[in-house]
């Protein structure tokens, strides 16, 4: 299966990574996705997906204050910060 | 120097010995990303059964106020702002933290050479590669500058870098060592495990990290099993391995590992994995898939690089090509690939088909014996740099996916040496919780093979 340029365009756009026409970067997923694709071959119809080796269940918790982590030192993990608020791009344009 | 030994030292002996060590050779072995030496109080003394045993933390798993950077440019500065429940257990038992070590980066590799912060080498030859991911954890215990070490084990990460140095490595029952704290690369297949000098060490560090974490939604209570004597004990070799490209040193070395379990009076069958083959497509579809799902956190706007722009897209699309090294984008893109729309059940859902066959064949296989004896990797320690196909790369995790995707545990024991003198592992895998029993019969190896 041949994976052509646009289609790693696409998926960079779903995985929101930039990608520059990248010539080795194409060879590799598109040799990687041809090399695993060989198990598309085998008829498992009848078999259930395993997507997890135990059965999670929600874990109950009694509903009492923990330790909290302080505000100050996760905002000033930020790369912008201003007061107690992280600074993102506007998003809303004045049209909106 | 094992535990035993550092319990005849004082403390500070102990950490003189591993400090020294470190000051010796880790410009040359680059083990660690953050050392922590020099912050060490030895009047904070709490005793416990770790107390004395300097233990360093792989890069991916958090202590609060250090640095963690998975050997990632995208974690820029980050500090943890709290501890895993598996480092909280090594403090309360007395260990001392003295590092957090190199890796390939988000624990994606095979030799330490995805890591943004260049290789770690191999202290048996330095231009061999220890190994991967847990490539800083096994430079660090092989080099003495820790006595023992925590790694993250998704596909063989903690027994493919035992097997390169010559050291034990323990990857544990699914569930059984707290998630709290790791960070995530593929969630249903990521455990963390412990590398050490001898069996005992390894288990040692286990019991004290193992039990239940009401903050791990996938946590299990630990069930006892039998202690079966191994002249009680049946082993299954898969009739398979003579079909996969293994050293034949390697092979015979196996059955050098099977005639001195027999010695002992333990019994060998054939078993038949007929899906062992698919292993490493499967789960290189099932760990990308849940990798681009858990990486997508890394957005450059709470914490760790961040690539401004005016258009928040733009920014998110820029920081994360930057902060992230190849052999990580090409999973995330592999990954989200293999979910998006049109092939997801072609690939995504397929590869979980596959697991749900190779787990079955693996379960059927310890109804009929109590352990499988297979050497831990194909090859021994290979050159830095001489593995460029990611495909190749992946073929090093041959014997030690099957056990991550069914979630049963497995030991790495050294079991003497090739004939260049590079170290070479065995590995006992066994049915859920038998982790105290494949020990034992890793002991055994230990004992009669080096």
């Amino acid at each position: 299966m041949k994976i052509k340029d646009e289609d790693i365009k696409r998926v960079s756009k779903l995985a929101m990574i930039s990608f520059d026409s990248d010539e080795k970067l194409l060879h590799d997923i598109s040799n990687l996705l041809e090399n695993f694709s060989r198990i598309g071959n085998i008829d498992l119809s009848d078999v259930l997906p395993m997507t997890h080796p135990t059965q999670c269940k929600l874990i109950k918790k009694e509903d009492e204050p923990g330790k909290n982590l302080v505000r100050e030192t996760f905002i000033n993990q930020a790369p912008k910060s201003k007061d107690e608020y992280i600074l993102v791009p506007k998003i809303i344009s004045e049209h909106e | 120097m094992d535990f035993s030994e550092a319990k005849k030292l004082s403390k500070k002996e102990v950490l003189e010995y591993c400090q020294t060590n470190f000051k010796n050779k880790e410009d040359e072995l680059n083990a660690f990303i953050t050392a922590t030496y020099n912050n060490i109080d030895l009047s904070d003394s709490k005793g416990g059964i770790l107390s004395e045993i300097p233990i360093a933390i792989k890069d991916n798993i958090a202590v609060e106020g250090i640095p963690l950077t998975c050997a990632s440019k995208i974690l820029d500065k980050y500090r943890s702002l709290f501890s895993a429940t598996s480092v909280e257990k090594l403090e309360e038992s007395g260990a001392i933290i003295v590092g957090k070590t190199n890796m390939d980066e988000f624990a994606m590799g095979s030799s330490g050479e995805y890591s943004a912060f260049g290789a770690s080498k191999n202290p048996i030859d330095v231009s061999l590669t220890p190994g991967g991911s847990s490539s800083g954890s096994a430079v660090a215990v092989a080099s003495g500058m820790a006595l023992g070490a925590l790694g993250s084990d998704t596909g063989g990460s903690v027994r493919q870098p035992a097997s390169f140095c010559g050291l034990v490595g323990i990857r544990p029952t699914y569930g059984t060592v707290s998630r709290y704290g790791l960070v995530a690369f593929s969630s249903s297949l990521d455990q963390i495990g412990t590398l050490a000098n001898t069996v005992d060490d390894a288990i040692t560090l286990l019991n004290v990290i193992q039990g239940f974490d009401e903050k791990d939604s996938t946590s299990v209570h630990q069930k006892e099993v039998e202690k079966i004597p191994i002249e009680k004990t049946t082993f299954g070799i898969p009739k398979q391995i003579e079909e996969l490209k293994i050293s034949p040193e390697i092979v015979e070395r196996m059955f050098d590992s099977k005639r001195v379990l027999e010695k002992r009076g333990a019994k060998f069958i054939e078993i038949d994995l007929p899906h062992l083959k698919y292993s490493i497509p499967t789960y290189q579809l099932i760990a990308p898939s849940e990798c681009s799902a858990n990486l997508s956190r890394f957005d450059g706007i709470r914490y760790g690089l961040q690539i401004s722009d005016e258009n928040l897209k733009n920014q998110y699309e820029k920081t994360r090509a930057e902060g992230f090294g190849e052999e990580v984008k090409r999973r995330i893109l592999v990954g989200t690939y293999a979910l998006s729309e049109g092939f997801y059940d072609d690939y995504y859902i397929q590869a979980c088909k596959m697991r749900a066959k190779i787990s079955g064949d693996l379960f059927n296989a310890l109804d009929s014996c109590d352990a499988i004896l297979t050497p831990t990797t194909p090859t021994t320690a290979f050159p830095l740099g001489s593995v460029q196909d990611p495909l190749d790369m992946y073929a090093c995790d041959l014997l030690t996916i099957i056990q991550a995707l069914a979630g049963v545990p497995a030991i790495s024991v050294p079991a003497g040496k090739d004939r260049d003198g590079k170290p070479i592992g065995m590995q006992i895998t066994g049915p859920a919780f038998s982790e105290t029993n494949i020990a034992e019969y890793a002991k055994i190896i230990e004992l009669e093979l080096n």
